[in-house]
């Protein structure tokens, strides 16, 4: 390229050539491809240094700042091209953390619930009833000959002969005939002077308050088996409201009922 | 304006004003997927990092000289011009049987690649052509090196390129010195940059 060519084209690109000057020069610019090459190539020139300048001073910080940002999102620490791919990734991603929670939620309801369906029925009043009954006649049959239906009241062993029936009622879950038969057996009692050391009317007060279980508000028995507990009874008889009251707590129980 | 549209104005005057907090933001967000494709396509950490790099460089360049318009996916564009630089690279070392894993990165980011392609090739053209005019100015004898770089930069008053006489004057040479070495040191740089294959490239 001559110095003169040069400056012309400078003048051109400074916008220094007055209108017919202008005029001219672009109309050489549509005849001649060498003329307009060398103009193309010092408009890149221009283009591309100003843009190195505009890097060079108003972006200065920006190739430290990418230098810096590159090392610490692509270079870590004793990782290798082979390893799983850059920025810290969690041993196990999130997606499967959410996986294993649901699972984990899956088994422990379903581990509660297998549990619930093996132990049901020990929640059920029937077998909460036939597990705290407590035998009323102590010796079965001792001294009684007849049935109840072949007895009268003024039988010396009517007593013992109702005491068993309610004990055989409950065997047989019949659970409100035994009811009947121990209701009868304290009132009777409670006007009978002929008592009978064979009959545990304080198993019999038990039985009664365990058969509740069928009839009484949940409240009103837990209130009652609190009472037990806490009162004069034997020991055998506050231990055993304290554990009715216990299951009568449990979640199972409500399920079971 | 749209979230999107808010998101790339945001993102994109981050790089024009090189926020630092934004610019990490972009870092975290798309160094994942971009080391992923290169990883999977015969590519280094070392590659990623500086595809990563240039990505960033194209877009500061192309927002130099114009606003960009994005009508689609700020994420979406990155992850495509890293793509094309990649396929690049690959291309130059005959690794061809690339994977498709960007394309489904895409998908799962849920973005749309419905990206401008002449866009997308502009801007490459454009980093393309200013790698290569930098490079070959820079490689020039020092004496060239000052005497363009005085005759391009602007003069802070009138905002036109220096004179020659100024330029003499500031180098402590003589006028005609000046202006036939101006004359040589542009031939030199012409000659450089038409032999390089990026010029042929550039040209297609």
């Amino acid at each position: 390229m001559d110095p003169e060519t040069i400056e012309e084209i400078e003048k051109y690109l400074d916008q220094e050539l007055d209108a017919k000057g202008k005029k001219e020069f672009e109309e050489r610019l549509k005849t001649d491809q060498n003329l307009a090459d060398r103009v193309d190539f010092m408009q890149k020139l221009r283009k591309n240094f100003a843009l190195q300048q505009y890097l060079n001073q108003e972006q200065a910080e920006l190739l430290p700042l990418t230098n810096e940002l590159g090392e610490q999102y692509f270079d870590q620490k004793g990782l290798t091209d082979s390893d799983p791919p850059t920025v810290p990734i969690p041993l196990i991603p999130m997606r499967k953390w959410g996986r294993i929670s649901a699972a984990a939620i899956i088994l422990i309801i379903g581990g509660v619930c297998l549990y619930w369906y093996m132990n049901r029925d020990l929640y059920t009043k029937d077998h909460l009833i036939t597990e705290f009954y407590e035998p009323v006649l102590r010796n079965p049959r001792s001294g009684i000959k007849k049935s109840l239906t072949e007895l009268t009241q003024d039988d010396p062993e009517y007593l013992q002969a109702v005491a068993e029936a309610a004990d055989q009622s409950l065997n047989q879950q019949q659970f409100s005939s035994s009811q009947q038969m121990l209701e009868m057996l304290l009132r009777m009692d409670s006007t009978n002077t002929r008592k009978s050391d064979n009959i545990n009317l304080e198993a019999a007060k038990w039985n009664l308050l365990v058969l509740g279980l069928l009839n009484l508000e949940p409240d009103s028995l837990l209130n009652q088996l609190m009472i037990l507990q806490n009162g004069d009874a034997s020991l055998k008889y506050q231990q055993g409201a304290e554990r009715l009251r216990k299951k009568m707590k449990h979640p199972f129980y409500r399920w079971a009922n | 304006m749209t979230s999107k549209q808010i998101q790339n104005h945001r993102y994109l005057n981050a790089l024009r004003e090189g926020d630092r907090v934004v610019i990490e933001e972009i870092y975290r967000e798309l160094s994942t997927p971009v080391s992923n494709f290169i990883l999977a396509n015969k590519g280094s950490r070392e590659d990623a990092k500086d595809v990563f790099q240039e990505t960033i460089m194209a877009l500061i360049l192309k927002l130099a000289n114009e606003d960009l318009d994005l009508s689609g996916d700020f994420n979406a564009y990155f992850l495509a011009i890293c793509r094309y630089k990649w396929l690049d690279r690959l291309k130059n070392r005959k690794h061809l049987e690339t994977k498709k894993s960007m394309e489904d990165w895409v998908t799962k980011l849920e973005v749309s690649l419905d990206l401008d392609e002449m866009e997308l090739q502009s801007l490459l053209r454009q980093e393309m052509e200013y790698q290569l005019y930098t490079e070959k100015l820079n490689e020039l004898p020092n004496h060239c090196k000052e005497i363009l770089s005085l005759s391009l930069k602007l003069n802070e008053e009138n905002k036109k390129s220096h004179s020659l006489k100024e330029v003499a004057q500031i180098l402590g040479k003589t006028y005609p010195y000046i202006r036939k070495a101006k004359s040589n040191c542009l031939k030199k740089l012409k000659a450089n940059i038409k032999a390089d294959a990026r010029f042929h490239d550039l040209n297609k």
